[in-house]
């Protein structure tokens, strides 16, 4: 019990002091994560939504890959992207492997099938008489996608919140893509996996602790976003 | 300016509908008056574009409109709105604005105009930021 006080002591003095690794971990960190998360949106969305409104073979297949994407194992998206990025893979001539870009492709793959799948459920969740409204009022497929999707921002907000959330804590792709390398790949994450494995438990918990600040903050952002708007309703 | 020749619709799920001829002129009020699931709407899906009919042809404002060619014009042209009325989220000029909005037309006279012909400009401008108008 002793160990975990003087721990939990330990680590408030290494964030008070401003501990200059810790925060360069954490921009890093935030970096990635919000760069991944934005990426997935930008294609996500429009995809998602496409696959929602339009009727093609195989439709209902295709949305049960995208739904099992959602629960990809990040090692297994790490290892994949790592194999692509080595020097001799398909992939290899960009030399990502073991930089920043690198851990944000790993990330986007993951982070996608989220954004995807919940897009997908909440355009579906769109009465089709409304979106054959929209369409009979002048509107173009995109433009009638677009005006569901204004009307379901709590529920995209809703999808970018999980997309980051997951990402944020997310270690196996970014451990085995970026390789934890310090003052370039390391991450708050496979920090604490690090310093947990080396014994030195006061810089785990500070970069746990700074973690789950880091976390929360950009969700209490992106709720008061979210939750600003039902007020306003 | 609307003439229907041999449509044929067909859903899924089993529902068809034909239909010989259907001729509306230029300044004609035209009712289709059916029982429940005669086929009205499905007519009008046919007819504004929305669906895809399994055979026939329509001539909009003198165009053949299933022979190909640019439908989100002639779509343009017309506009349908259902029995059950879909507003979205916004106020009521926002609604108001959208199919011009949906045309490229964001100046606020544009705007004006239609809620003119509503006659909203009566009641004043600061309704038109409300949600719901109730007119009696």
């Amino acid at each position: 019990m002793e160990f975990i006080i003087e721990g939990f002591r330990k680590a408030l003095g290494l964030i008070l002091s401003g501990n200059p690794e810790i925060f360069s971990i954490a921009r890093l960190s935030l970096t990635v994560s919000l760069l991944a998360t934005a990426v997935a949106v930008l294609i996500g969305v429009p995809l998602g939504s496409w696959i929602a409104v339009k009727k093609f073979p195989l439709k209902k297949l295709l949305i049960a890959l995208v739904n099992t994407g959602m629960g990809l194992p990040p090692v297994v998206a790490g290892l994949v992207v790592m194999l692509f990025l080595a020097r001799s893979g398909p992939l290899g001539i960009l030399n990502w492997l073991y930089t920043p870009k690198g851990m944000i492709l790993a990330q986007v793959i993951i982070a996608l099938p989220i954004i995807t799948a919940l897009t997908i459920s909440a355009m579906q969740g769109v009465d089709r008489r409304f979106y054959r409204q929209v369409l009979a009022l002048g509107a173009t497929e995109w433009q009638a996608i677009l005006v569901c999707l204004r009307e379901l921002r709590l529920t995209m907000l809703a999808a970018v919140i999980a997309g980051f959330g997951r990402l944020v804590a997310e270690v196996g792709a970014v451990m085995i893509v970026g390789g934890n390398i310090r003052h370039q790949t390391r991450m708050l994450t496979t920090a604490t996996v690090m310093e947990t494995q080396m014994g030195n438990f006061d810089m785990a918990i500070a970069i746990g602790l700074v973690l789950l600040a880091l976390g929360f903050a950009v969700n209490l952002a992106l709720t008061l976003i979210q939750q600003n708007r039902v007020v306003a309703r | 300016m609307i003439r229907l020749r041999g449509l044929k619709v067909s859903y899924d799920t089993g529902f068809s509908l034909a239909v010989d001829s259907l001729d509306v002129r230029r300044g004609e009020i035209f009712a289709v008056i059916g029982p429940n699931g005669a086929g009205k709407t499905t007519l009008l899906g046919a007819m504004a574009l929305l669906d895809e009919p399994a055979a026939g042809s329509l001539s909009l404002l003198g165009r053949d409109a299933f022979g190909g060619g640019d439908r989100l014009e002639l779509r343009r042209a017309m506009s349908v709105v259902f029995s059950q009325p879909y507003l979205t989220a916004g106020t009521v000029a926002e609604n108001v604005a959208l199919p011009l909005r949906l045309r490229g037309r964001r100046d606020p006279a544009a705007v004006e105009a239609a809620l003119a012909l509503f006659r909203v400009g009566q009641i004043g401008r600061a309704s038109c930021r409300e949600r719901v108008l109730v007119t009696v």
